[in-house]
């Protein structure tokens, strides 16, 4: 089982990328870490939409990831813009020096 | 022989994906993430989604990459200033543009009402047809530019309103 590629392997490896991603996101300070982490995310659930159009050979799964990277691409450009607010204003990305609403 | 692309190609993923959320300098995170958006183009290869593959390379690794690099190299902007524009004229360019945008859809979603050539997009469809040699770029854009033509439109704009937003939110009070 381990010599012949399937569905299952790139399920695991699409996990394994996830889970590294979401650690990224709960454990680093940096903004724009964070948001590559989150980026890393995005880019496992392609796997797995991909995975599945192969194997289940249904073209729409591709359809999918050609609009996720359309979202993502315009996701960036917001992101950064909002970050590079956020600099101006607090004069670094660290997120534990963005608590001007905390009560 | 498949077996050996994918797990080395997994290792490397893995392990890039990994240093990429441990170091401590962004740049360095940046450099490991497109070494892992490279391992996912292969990836695509390997699932028959070639023009993925190279979707992946040249907007992930070649845009969003970049665009990470510039703004995590260039943050201590210099102030930017644009020059006063007319509130007035600026509404009717908006105008014009959004009735361009809505024409260009409603031209994309009708049923040949607005075509000036031959054929309605019924008879036009029936000649098009997913079959087993087509090339993936053909099932891709046969699918894209039929079913999926109302996301189409709807992306184009929302790309317009992101480029837009990123202006706005980095502009200056005058």
């Amino acid at each position: 089982m381990m010599l012949e590629i399937g569905l299952y392997h790139y399920l695991a490896l699409s996990a394994i990328l996830f889970l590294i991603g979401t650690a990224g996101v709960l454990l680093r300070r940096n903004a724009i870490v964070i948001f590559m982490s989150v980026e890393l995310m995005l880019n496992s659930v392609n796997l797995t939409f991909v995975a599945f159009a192969r194997y289940m050979n249904a073209v729409e799964g591709q359809i999918f990831v050609f609009f996720v990277m359309a979202v993502a691409a315009a996701e960036v450009a917001v992101g950064l813009a909002i970050i590079i607010a956020l600099y101006r204003n607090k004069g670094s990305v660290n997120i534990d020096e963005a608590n001007s609403m905390r009560g | 022989m498949e077996a050996i692309f994918f797990y080395g190609f997994a290792t490397v993923a893995v392990v890039t994906a990994l240093l990429m959320v441990l170091m401590k300098n962004p740049v360095v995170s940046a450099i490991y993430l497109i070494v892992t958006f490279f391992c996912l183009a292969a990836f695509y290869v390997m699932l028959d989604a070639q023009l993925l593959a190279a979707f992946q390379v040249v907007v992930y690794a070649g845009a969003i990459m970049v665009l990470f690099l510039f703004v995590i190299m260039l943050l201590n902007l210099n102030r930017t200033s644009f020059t006063s524009y007319k509130l007035f004229f600026t509404k009717v360019v908006a105008l014009l543009v959004l009735g361009a945008i809505l024409l260009v859809f409603f031209g994309a979603v009708s049923d040949g009402v607005l075509d000036i050539g031959q054929g309605s997009d019924q008879e036009i469809l029936a000649t098009l047809e997913v079959t087993e040699e087509s090339t993936h770029i053909e099932k891709l854009g046969m699918t894209l530019f039929t079913r999926y033509i109302y996301p189409f439109e709807i992306m184009a704009v929302m790309l317009l309103a992101a480029v837009i937003g990123g202006v706005l939110l980095t502009k200056k009070r005058a």
